[in-house]
């Protein structure tokens, strides 16, 4: 495989192929491509966190004009899904209906109306009297366990698969292992650190609400549009849950304003596609923010309990994880999340004896937990990597040099990669790549680690800290992610390349159109990309779990050594001479007496000789997932009489192998970073005493703004993953995971104040400062 | 209640005949504010073409129209040099430029929201409100009442004899409603603290001003933090405010007093 | 209620309704530049220019673009595509949802302020959000538009 040296089009920051369409405002998301004589639907939420619904009567909506139909749960087919638009069979409870006899979080769907405009529907919403039997709520996800109120006693729901599913304790999964004795090598440790930490829900808060919208085609198919990250996922579930053959479906992403995980799950679809098919006419679903809020899903709060025993030298000898993952209302990537807190966490200190992870997912009355970047890795490098702080505290060590001593290498493994799959076991995977020291000298040296010392008072009562983490995620998800891609060549030397790789606007088509370009040797601007569309395109499991670059990149890279091989073959007919003898260099196939351009045996392929369409398809399963690696470092200020933390300096220094497009990469970074550092000090769901959610719009939840963040600096490091296209890893998660600790470790070495619930408030830093 | 129609008096005056009779009618200064309420109006009375966004200086006092924009408010040199800079200043994190070039002192006034920057800023200025109906009373009188008849804020006025001003707020991120916010004044010689966010409207801290008085910043702090109420809200705690009140009462007076 | 408009330019008649906001106007008359990210005039993604001012088109009341003048991103279009051109060039750009928005505030920026330094850019823009990005290449981008604009 070529080297950065000699590559022409990966490697290079070349602009998103979108970006000047969409910077002019070309209608290009599913709101804007919706028909416009589609019915609006509008649901009626539930305002409580639990009851059970007596009846329902919507004489008086259907009266309302241009109304045409209320649905609700008895119209529905009585299927028991999952929405969390994860691969067949989900690890997900499939516990969740179309619509169901019980609500089970403020929001949750109560029943559902079509009318001609979205005023009417919403007018038509408030008028639809439901009488509701309220049932008390489980709102403290550390007493839902055994909790005499149950969520889900419905009978119809199931586990796919054994995930420790337990409806009747309120349990959607549970998951235990351990490598070695923890307990007796914790008891023979020298030194014993225990810590109990909490993260907060979180939510994506993409720029662009939830949408989709459905019509019947001429063939009386469903033709859907959605903002969703996962459309085979989609349709797939959308046909268990309608009843209906995955034939009759088809699912198009559009350009989408975001995803972050957020539009992993399914959300409006299936309630368009009812309008739809009862009424025959188009209809779409626009998400106001505050239902963005209300009623779709959020990151799993955990409550995560530490314990690492270590000697006083520093080598760390045991790890202990042990988590409480509240998942809401309903089950969607309750097992996974909570395993991949572990699973890319623990890894990074490879070298233990003995390391145990376990725990358990409960239901409560809260809103769905779901997938959201980081995707349970952000929670468990905050409470691992603070208490390596806290560890590196108790040991008087620098904290830099506490991990380094324990940190993996290359050309080292985990048992944890083999054990630990994403609802499923692993695979075993020795790191290839891991330029974990480069990227800690570099962050370093960035933010003056050595030459600035841990803390500085730089006004009275005002004091700088500095904190750092080190994160690790994956790339795809190993034996379960496939990605597949088609070329096709056109006359005059084009290429359509057909993917079913979902851009969320990470600019993933532009970068597959790089990896096709260097393979094929022409130049980026000759592959037109069209993706996303359950008819026209090859499957693709979706864009999640950092998968597409690693993954789909590799489908597309061998659609496209397959294309090189036709176009030598068909070159070489056209010269007379043996494909052997001919080379291609994406200009002109070269016998040994002549030439003949791509343009014209492509012209000649279509219209002139031997007449035939060139067209590969490349597919890939992900075998391993080689972990992208990242040292970040935070400055703080901390003022000590108010608690206020400001964020003044932020530096990541990312290992993602090969960046196939560098800006593009650095921006995943940024964004994750921004996201991270929201997680860390600002963002969070709050829910009222009754479960009434109080952060339900962009005023109560905050998300940052260009004056909260320092000028972030992120770096990419050179590296070379073997087993990825190109040597590429990912870089789409990474950003998020290392704020929560650098930030809350910087804000200890600033003042002493440990926050061990996040976000690190100014009000728990002057908590926090009281007691130390 | 969808909203029926939507009118543009030509004065004050026009405007108050409109919502004095009917209890479905609505006022629209920027309305910013409005659109987020539920909508319980009828009928939207925008006030952008009642003559009202003028900016004055009569008499010694600021008269600033009800239909100013938080924008001008920061722009406009007038406005900067009679308050010293502070109607600007306590404005001009509020969400971005194009929520300030929408949103009006009249509508913040008159909405008597507790967590208005602007509304302690006015009111440790000392400014008095004129409202077409009711003429023109204290600031803070306005504030007090409970039971407010239906009324158009015509303009506010502000003394200008500002020697210094200082302004905290507490915010999490820049663009956030406050925790806590803190305006301290000095005009013509007398000290002027107001504290709001707290998170109940507006008040001036009065024993504050009188250590402020003897020139004792630290002893204001605690003055303050002792004679406010404070409640808990999504932000903050009660308690958490209190021990920050003082501070930042303190720091405001640091700097009035220096 | 019919209103008369400028839009980009142009005369426009509109029927609107006396309670909806202008972005809603807009988008119900093919204006589809204009986002609507959070209606509580929050994101800056709706932001036009009324009678040359940016504001969040979510919290104008439609029948108050009367008698003025309307200006999208479809009525800028050198300026979006110049200010593209270096979103693109820094790989500021991902999703796109709030760039339209972004433009039309660039613009307006660069009308009122002189030689705005970093956290001059960052705070006129602070009303205009983005949650792909975190701000960074963004500004590098920006600076790089308004110099270019010299
Ligand atoms: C997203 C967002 C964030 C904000 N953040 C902050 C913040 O952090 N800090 C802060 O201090 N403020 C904040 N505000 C509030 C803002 O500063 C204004 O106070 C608010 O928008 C009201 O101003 P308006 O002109 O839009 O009033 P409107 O919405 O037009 O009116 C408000 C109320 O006053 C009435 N009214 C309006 N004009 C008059 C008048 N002349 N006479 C009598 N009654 C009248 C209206 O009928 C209505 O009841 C925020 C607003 C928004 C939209
Ligand atoms: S939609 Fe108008 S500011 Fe968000
Ligand atoms: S690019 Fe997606 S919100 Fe800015």
């Amino acid at each position: 495989m070529k080297r950065s040296g000699d590559m022409r089009e990966v490697g290079r920051s070349l602009p998103k192929i979108d970006a000047l369409g969409l910077v002019r405002g070309t209608p290009a998301f599913t709101d804007d491509l919706a028909p416009r004589e589609a019915l609006c639907v509008v649901a009626v939420r539930s305002p409580h966190a639990h009851a059970r619904i007596l009846s329902i009567d919507a004489t008086a909506a259907l009266a309302m004009p241009g109304v045409l139909a209320v649905f609700t749960w008895k119209d529905v087919p009585r299927v028991a899904v999952t929405r969390a638009g994860q691969g067949h069979p989900e690890p997900s409870p499939r516990d969740r209906f179309i619509l169901d006899e019980y609500v089970r979080h403020v929001g949750d769907e109560a029943a559902i109306v079509a009318a001609e405009t979205e005023e009417q529907a919403r007018e038509a919403a408030r008028a639809v009297r439901v009488e509701y039997e309220a049932l008390p709520p489980v709102l403290d996800f550390e007493a839902a366990l055994d909790n005499p109120v149950v969520l889900h006693p419905e009978p119809e729901i199931h586990e796919n698969f054994p995930i420790g599913f337990e409806p009747r304790r309120n349990v959607a999964s549970a998951y235990n292992m351990h490598v070695g004795d923890v307990d007796a090598v914790v008891a023979r440790s020298e030194v014993v650190l225990r810590r109990r930490y909490y993260t907060q829900a979180q939510q994506h808060v993409a720029l662009e609400p939830h949408c989709a919208c459905t019509w019947l085609d001429v063939h009386g198919r469903l033709n859907v549009i959605s903002s969703t990250q996962t459309p085979w996922h989609v349709r797939r579930i959308m046909a268990r849950a309608l009843e209906r053959e995955v034939k009759e479906i088809r699912v198009v992403k559009p350009r989408i304003g975001g995803g972050f995980g957020g539009k992993q799950m399914l959300h409006g679809e299936l309630y368009c596609a009812l309008a739809t098919l009862r009424t025959g006419r188009p209809a779409k679903m626009v998400y106001t923010r505050r239902e963005v809020f209300e009623a779709t899903n959020t990151r799993h709060p955990m409550r995560l309990d530490v314990t690492l025993g270590a000697d006083r030298d520093g080598t760390l000898r045991a790890i202990d994880l042990e988590i409480l993952s509240d998942t809401g209302a309903y089950g969607e990537h309750a097992l996974t999340v909570f395993m991949v807190a572990g699973a890319k966490t623990l890894p990074l200190y490879n070298k233990v004896e003995a390391v145990r992870f376990g725990g358990r997912t409960v239901y409560t009355n809260h809103l769905p937990g779901g997938a959201f970047r980081g995707y349970g890795a952000i929670q468990g490098n905050f409470a691992l990597e603070s208490a390596l702080d806290e560890l590196a505290g108790e040991l008087g060590l620098d904290p830099i040099v506490l991990r380094e001593k324990n940190m993996i290498a290359e050309g080292e493994t985990s048992p944890i990669f083999a054990i630990m799959g994403e609802g499923t076991e692993g695979v075993e995977m020795i790191v290839e790549s891991c330029k974990l020291p480069e990227c800690i000298r570099r962050g370093k040296e960035l933010i003056g680690w050595d030459a600035k010392g841990p803390r500085r008072e730089v006004a009275p009562g005002v004091f700088r800290g500095l904190g750092m983490a080190l994160a690790m995620q994956g790339s795809g998800i190993p034996t379960i992610d496939m990605a597949a891609a088609t070329l096709k060549l056109n006359d005059f030397g084009s290429f359509n390349l057909l993917i079913g790789a979902t851009d969320l606007g990470t600019g993933s088509d532009t970068i597959l159109a790089q990896i096709a370009a260097e393979t094929l040797g022409v130049s980026t601007g000759d592959i037109i990309v069209y993706a996303s569309d359950t008819d026209r395109t090859p499957f693709d499991t979706g864009a999640y779990a950092s998968s597409t670059t690693y993954v789909s990149g590799h489908a597309v890279r061998t659609a496209a050594l397959k294309m090189r091989e036709e176009i030598l073959v068909e070159g070489a007919r056209s010269l007379g001479c043996e494909p052997a003898r001919a080379t291609f260099d994406g200009c002109e196939v070269r016998g040994p007496a002549g030439a003949i351009t791509l343009r014209d045996l492509s012209a000649k392929l279509l219209y002139n000789e031997h007449q035939k369409q060139l067209m590969t398809t490349g597919s890939h399963l992900c075998e391993k997932s080689p972990p992208p690696y990242m040292a970040a470092f935070a400055e703080v200020e901390v003022d000590a009489g108010t608690g206020e933390v400001k964020l003044v300096d932020y530096v990541a220094v990312v290992d993602c192998g090969q960046a196939i497009n560098p800006n593009l990469a650095l921006v995943q970074v940024e964004g994750g970073l921004a996201q991270g550092i929201g997680m860390a000090l600002w963002e969070e769901v709050v829910y009222g005493p009754q479960g009434h959610l109080r952060t339900r719009d962009l005023m109560s939840y905050k998300i940052p703004g260009r004056e909260d963040l320092p000028s972030i600096r992120a770096e990419l490091v050179a590296s070379h993953e073997p087993s990825g296209p190109f040597g590429a890893k990912s870089v789409g998660e990474i950003g998020i995971d290392t704020p929560p600790a650098a930030i809350a470790n910087a804000v200890a070495a600033a003042v002493g104040a440990r926050v061990r619930d996040l976000p690190v408030t100014p009000e728990k830093v002057l908590n926090a400062l009281v007691l130390a | 209640m969808a909203v029926k129609a939507y009118l543009r008096p030509k004065s004050p005056s026009e405007a108050l005949a409109l919502i004095e009779g009917d209890e479905r009618a609505a006022l629209i200064g920027g309305g910013a504010y409005l659109r987020l309420a539920s909508r319980g109006y009828e009928t939207a009375v925008d006030l952008c073409d009642a003559g009202l966004d003028r900016v004055r200086v009569e008499d010694g006092a600021l008269r600033l129209g009800a239909m100013v924009t938080y924008r001008r408010l920061e722009t406009d040199l007038v406005v900067r040099d009679c308050s010293g800079g502070l109607l600007g200043r306590c404005v001009e994190n509020i969400v971005g430029v194009q929520v300030r070039n929408i949103v009006t002192v009249g509508g913040t006034v008159a909405g008597r929201y507790a967590f208005a920057n602007l509304t302690t800023a006015l009111l440790a200025l000392g400014a008095d409100v004129v409202l077409a109906r009711g003429g023109r009373k204290p600031l803070e009188q306005f504030l007090a009442d409970k039971a407010p008849a239906r009324d158009v804020l015509v303009e506010v006025v502000v003394p200008t004899a500002v020697r210094r001003s200082a302004w905290r707020d507490l915010t999490r991120v820049r663009s956030d409603f406050a925790v806590l916010n803190v305006a301290a004044v000095d005009v013509g010689g007398e000290v002027r603290v107001a504290v709001g966010a707290r998170p109940g409207v507006a008040r001036l801290a009065r024993g504050a001003m009188q250590a402020a008085a003897a020139g004792d910043a630290r002893g204001a702090g605690e003055a303050a933090a002792a004679e406010l109420d404070f409640g808990d809200d999504l932000r903050a705690s009660a308690d958490y405010r209190r021990r920050v009140c003082g501070a930042l009462v303190t720091r405001a007076l640091e700097e009035v007093l220096a | 209620m019919n209103i008369s408009l400028e839009l980009n330019g142009r005369p426009a008649n509109w029927d609107v309704e006396p309670g909806e906001a202008l972005l809603e106007a807009l988008r119900r008359h093919g204006v589809l530049s204009v986002k609507r990210g959070c209606d509580t005039a929050s994101c800056g993604t709706c932001t036009v220019l009324l009678d040359g001012v940016p504001v969040p088109s979510c919290a104008v009341p439609a029948p108050r673009a009367d008698g003025r003048a309307v200006t999208t991103v479809e009525g800028l279009p050198d300026e979006a595509a110049r200010l593209g051109a270096c979103l693109a060039a820094e790989g500021a750009d991902q999703c796109g949802f709030c760039a339209p928005g972004l433009v039309v505030a660039v613009v307006a920026m660069s009308r009122e302020l002189e030689h705005p330094d970093e956290a001059a850019i960052n705070h006129y823009l602070a009303g205009n959000l983005c949650r792909c990005g975190g701000y960074v290449s963004q500004t590098r981008a920006i600076r790089r538009y308004l110099q270019e604009a010299r």
